[in-house]
């Protein structure tokens, strides 16, 4: 078997010469053989088109002669030929077989791809973003879908896993919620009431509170906590029922994973978040409250007393009813990247990530076109 | 209730997963789909299952065409590599749980449930862990309960995906064994997939062994490990031994062995290559024809011993027991004869188209 290559000093160059028209291999191809090869090949000329190489006359092969070849071919076909190598006996192919093999297993492996121009890259970031929008779009129809089918049937609803949802993303996020709107109003007061008191506008600290919370922050503060909490879960659960194959499973039970699984927690979290943020409209108000009754001499109950005459039942409405699509965004880009999950547990983290970003970006651009939308409506001049 | 499968074309991107598999599962049988990873055995299972749409092509439950079903509507049971429990729930819960979801008109009574899942968890003989949770239980354990989920819902056709993929060997070898008997007293249509020869050759009734999204043989056990259709069924069914030589005027030739090939009578000498089990080899000391070889390792391994020996064409790995052996014992360095009492010839190119799949 001279398969591997005569290692002996005897070698015959290699070369591919040209005779009547025809390409041939000639000579040792192994590792002695094609020392000084790529000089002799450089100085050849190609014709134009096709070339075929025949292999037939090459004496020795080994792996080295065969990554050569390989090369070679690569190099022509990249020159705009249609290269290709005939002839070759069985052995000699199957070894060329293998190097190529090996070749693009290594080279997708561990050769960096060449770094793709700003364009492209900006070009298939773009792709990969639109890609994404569909993708959620598909998902919002489809759990539109199982929804007013479950809304024709209430029975079909599982409430028992709606109002577990509606616990573990409410109830169990007023602690946080509350603590952190009370701090957020206390600081705006802070910061406003000082600007105020050299004006001696003490008693507007009322307006720049409630308006400032009850439309904007609190809900803000209560969806972005939401976000975290409770989307990243709801992201996590169900990348790691993927994971586990669960998922499939319920498939083959006989399930609709999203009446199982999305529709609890979609709606679980409609009602939640609008209770929280009602929680922290008045938590923030309290912080409001406290600055303004020790750094600006407002009691509590002049507080209160200003508050329906700035706070038209709009501005409250305004604030509470973004909240129902905020929450709407927190479940569906949750549930949407844990649906993404393929492949092992690392994925769940990428696509937690990914699902707080999301939909946190989500809220705050959704609330941005409810601000230019209703702009300064219901509020009294 | 029978399957049927008629050219059915999958894609992934660039990467063809199953290219025009057709594929008959006779009712009561289980058939195991055999070959290496990324062949697209478990896609094709996916797709049976309903969990994966094909390009193109149908599949038949019983005759009838269930290509666009929905997987709830197929009435498959699937059983997942790794067991797809639900954490959540109890053993008892999870095996009940495709009773409980069942509307309203077809649901078994409370009663009813309970008995049934009885009878399924004693059946994998495992009610005393009813009350459990999935997380208490060892890997042979929830395969059982995975098992029994499956079966709960009185599936026609049970589709098993690397059952035993996660297990340890000698839970392996246990459950295998145990599969064959509950399916010999369920006779529920079943299809196994397996990248485990061993585990193929035991338990099914017939081999489907499939390589690069093609189908390669079907068959039973004996016929695919006695007759292999192609090399790379060869290969892929336990060890092999592989001699390079040529064919011409209906002989084939390897070094000193010469053997009848019908298929080649020309004139012109093809490259062949000749393939033999490690145990359809003879050695002799005084026999004038054969292949010469050199012994080179001598190896015992339980009731077996393996030979290594070196001859001009490569290296031949031969296997006797252990008792053959003993009554005659190789010396390392001893130059013998062998002789493969069966060998098998393809022509070189085919053997060639196969070789990258073996490897991978």
């Amino acid at each position: 078997m001279k398969q591997n290559g005569s290692g002996d000093e005897s070698a015959t160059a290699a070369d591919i010469q040209a005779s009547d028209g025809a390409f041939y291999c000639v000579g040792d191809w192994t590792l002695e053989g094609i020392e000084d090869l790529d000089k002799r090949l450089s100085r050849k000329h190609w014709p134009d088109g096709a070339i075929e190489v025949d292999g037939s006359r090459i004496q020795s092969f080994d792996t080295t002669g065969a990554l050569f070849l390989a090369d070679t071919l690569s190099d022509l076909r990249q020159a705009g030929h249609t290269a290709q190598v005939a002839a070759l006996r069985p052995e000699y192919q199957q070894l060329l077989e293998l190097v190529i093999e090996r070749k693009q297993a290594d080279h997708g492996a561990s050769k960096p791809a060449k770094k793709p121009g700003l364009l492209a890259e900006l070009g298939r970031y773009t792709w990969s973003k639109v890609q994404h929008a569909l993708g959620l779009l598909a998902f919002l129809g489809e759990t539109s879908v199982v929804l007013a089918r479950s809304l024709l049937q209430p029975s079909r609803i599982r409430w028992r896993q709606l109002f577990a949802n509606v616990e573990s993303a409410g109830l169990d996020a007023i602690p946080i919620v509350g603590l952190l709107s009370f701090l957020i109003g206390l600081v705006i007061a802070y910061q406003g009431g000082n600007q105020l008191r050299y004006y001696g506008a003490n008693i507007f600290i009322v307006d720049l509170v409630s308006l400032t919370m009850l439309r904007e922050l609190a809900p803000l503060i209560a969806s972005i906590i939401v976000a975290g909490r409770t989307g990243s879960a709801f992201a996590a659960q169900l990348g790691a029922m993927q994971v586990n194959e669960e998922i499939d499973a319920l498939r083959t039970i006989g399930i609709n994973p999203f009446a199982m699984l999305v529709l609890p927690k979609l709606l679980g979290l409609c009602i939640a978040l609008p209770l929280l943020a009602l929680f922290a409209d008045i938590a923030s108000l309290f912080g409001g409250m406290v600055v303004a009754r020790f750094l600006l001499e407002i009691s509590f109950a002049d507080f209160i007393q200003r508050l329906p005459i700035v706070v038209t039942p709009f501005s409250f409405l305004f604030g509470i009813g973004k909240t129902p699509v905020f929450a709407l965004i927190i479940a569906l880009v949750g549930c949407y990247q844990g649906f993404q999950v393929h492949g092992g547990a690392d994925s769940v983290g990428r696509q937690t990530t990914e699902s707080v970003v999301q939909s946190i970006f989500l809220v705050i651009i959704v609330d941005a076109i409810f601000a230019v939308l209703l702009g300064t409506k219901g509020i009294r001049r | 209730m029978s399957i049927e499968i008629h050219s059915l074309w999958k894609r992934f991107g660039n990467f063809t997963a199953l290219a025009g598999i057709d594929l008959e599962v006779p009712a009561g049988q289980l058939v195991a789909l055999l070959g290496p990873s990324g062949c697209g055995k478990t896609t094709l299972l996916r797709i049976i299952a309903g969990l994966e749409t094909a390009d193109s092509g149908s599949i038949l439950f019983h005759g009838e065409d269930a290509t666009r079903r929905h997987a709830r509507e197929r009435g498959v049971g699937f059983v997942f590599q790794h067991y797809a429990l639900f954490q959540h729930m109890s053993v008892f819960e999870n095996v009940a749980f495709g009773l409980r979801v069942m509307s309203r008109k077809i649901r078994p009574k409370e009663e009813e449930i309970r008995q049934r899942v009885f009878s399924l968890l004693e059946m994998v003989q495992l009610d005393w862990l009813a009350e459990r949770y999935p997380s208490q239980l060892s890997g042979g354990q929830r395969q059982r309960i995975a098992l029994a989920r499956a079966l709960a819902v009185q599936p026609k056709v049970l589709l098993l995906d690397e059952p035993f993929g996660a297990l340890d060997t000698q839970v392996r070898k246990e459950l295998r064994s145990w599969l064959r008997r509950l399916h010999d007293e369920l006779h529920v249509t079943s299809v196994l997939v397996t990248h485990d020869q061993e585990e193929a050759l035991e338990v099914a009734d017939r081999i489907v062994v499939m390589n690069k999204g093609r189908i390669e043989q079907i068959g039973s056990p004996d016929e695919v490990y006695d007759n292999p259709a192609t090399p790379f069924v060869y290969q892929f069914l336990g060890n092999v031994n592989r001699f390079q030589g040529y064919a011409v005027q209906g002989w084939a030739e390897f070094g000193g062995l010469r053997q009848p090939v019908l298929e080649h009578g020309g004139d012109t000498a093809i490259e062949v290559l000749g393939y033999a089990r490690p145990h359809e080899i003879d050695v002799k000391r005084d026999d004038q024809q054969g292949l010469v070889a050199t012994v080179a390792h001598v190896r015992t391994l339980g009731p077996i011993t393996r030979i290594e020996l070196v001859f001009e064409g490569g290296r031949i790995q031969m296997e006797l027991t252990r008792e053959r052996y003993q009554a005659d014992p190789l010396q390392v360095g001893e130059t013998v004869r062998i002789r493969p009492r069966r060998l098998q010839v393809f022509p070189a190119e085919q053997a060639a188209e196969t070789a990258t799949g073996a490897a991978g």
